[in-house]
């Protein structure tokens, strides 16, 4: 990505944020030639188990129309999607497990298992120290699984979300957080412990890229979501766990921008 | 003055302070609708981006707002973080009921007098909304590295407003220095 089109998009980010702060979704991104289009086929690199297979999970090492390096985030959704929604969250997050657990069943449902939608997860540890040991293992995990097995992914995160406790009281401890992980299936939580502290200096850049294009998004609080028509290229803030019919409605403003 | 004595006399002001609201329908009407807005305004700050979303999207979206946002203080300050909104809201509402008595009985020159509660409701407003104005301001993580959530500074804003309120006293009577 060049200066000039950094520089764009920052300019393009901190206008987005203003606007849709106030209105509640949608802004113009300026016509860029570094845009994705939609693909019909998978692009190099992707791993992807069908739907025979009980995920919509997929691995990708393409970097998005808005700029997000999805080789290192989980995704969820049809590769041809017009929209993406870039989910930035934090373990230890009350509200976060509030989506979790009321609008995102909705979301996969009638939103990500149709095709409209591709879903990115990312990290942003903002509640207390424990929340960085929880996103560096979703890290771990996601590395674990992406090529083989990537449904897994999506039974850990909604796992660990389930056995969430009250932010900072100890339950995102590493150890509980291995102990959450070896209850879940098609996780090798020896390898995600390896990973951990073999890993570190990687894990650590990997996460701050997470917190560093939140920041540029203007998302400084979890749940936070961008909307990204990757056709058009405009795209829209959420934050909060709101209500799907919130999303539903935000979608297709996205959708028709 | 000792320490006994001292300490009576203080819970005996806030005692005539928090008794005053009391004494008529309307001073109840007033001071549980202050309270009422208060709270709405505290709940709303407590995730104030959200907040400008929901509302910025129609008007119909308050209840759930409001609803949500209370549910997302238990779930993060646990039912002490919702008793100290309730209680600031309570309070607020006394100290306003108690500010426009103390305007009606001694005419806006008494406003002087009043030291007791206007510094204390604009200090202890901003500790209370603070916690959630924090992050909107871009200080992401602060209230995570403040002790209790939060809660902390909004103890420091309701001891704060107690402080005035003892000092204010009974608005109709004239205000013992302590």
């Amino acid at each position: 990505m060049t200066d000039d089109t950094m520089k764009r998009r920052r300019q393009f980010l901190g206008a987005t944020a203003t606007l849709v702060g106030l209105a509640g979704c949608t802004s113009s991104l300026p016509q860029s030639d570094n845009t994705t289009t939609p693909r019909s086929e998978p692009a190099q690199g992707d791993t992807r188990t069908g739907e025979s297979g009980g995920s919509l999970s997929y691995a990708s090492d393409e970097t998005t129309g808005y700029g997000i390096d999805l080789q290192d985030n989980p995704i969820l959704g049809s590769e041809d999607a017009t929209v993406d929604i870039y989910y930035w969250t934090d373990y230890q997050c009350p509200f976060c497990n509030r989506f979790e657990q009321m609008t995102f069943p909705r979301l996969v449902d009638k939103q990500i298992q149709p095709g409209t939608v591709r879903f990115v997860v990312l990290e942003l540890p903002n509640v207390g120290n424990a929340s960085e040991t929880a996103a560096r293992m979703s890290k771990c995990v996601w590395r674990q699984v992406r090529d083989d097995n990537p449904g897994a992914f999506k039974r850990w995160h909604s796992t660990v979300f389930d056995e969430q406790e009250k932010p900072n009281t100890g339950w995102a401890s590493k150890s509980n957080l291995l102990d959450i992980t070896r209850s879940v299936d098609g996780v090798d939580a020896e390898a995600v412990q390896s990973c951990l502290k073999d890993e570190q200096g990687s894990l650590k850049s990997s996460v701050s890229g997470d917190i560093n294009t939140g920041k540029e998004s203007d998302i400084s609080v979890t749940p936070g979501f961008i909307l990204f028509n990757r056709e058009s290229e405009k795209a829209g803030k959420i934050v909060g766990a709101q209500p799907y019919k919130r999303f539903e409605s935000s979608i297709q403003k996205i959708q028709n921008a | 003055m000792t320490v006994r004595t001292r300490t009576r006399r203080i819970l005996s002001e806030l005692a005539a302070a928090l008794r005053y609201p009391l004494t008529s329908v309307r001073r109840v009407t007033v001071t549980a609708i202050v309270a009422g807005l208060t709270y709405l305004l505290l709940i709303l700050s407590t995730f104030p981006e959200m907040s400008m979303q929901m509302l910025g999207a129609g008007m119909h979206w308050f209840d759930d707002t409001v609803v949500l946002l209370t549910e997302n203080v238990l779930a993060t300050n646990g039912i002490f973080g919702i008793a100290l909104i309730v209680s600031y809201a309570i309070l607020t509402g006394v100290a306003v009921t108690n500010t426009v008595a103390q305007v009606q009985v001694g005419g806006v020159s008494s406003l002087s007098d009043l030291t007791g509660v206007l510094p204390g409701l604009i200090a202890s407003g901003c500790a209370s909304c603070g916690a959630g104005l924090l992050g909107f301001l871009g200080f992401a993580g602060a209230l995570a590295a403040m002790p209790f959530h939060g809660d902390l500074l909004r103890v420091g804003g309701l001891v704060l407003l107690l402080f005035f309120l003892v000092r204010a006293g009974d608005p109709r009577e004239c205000r013992l220095d302590i």
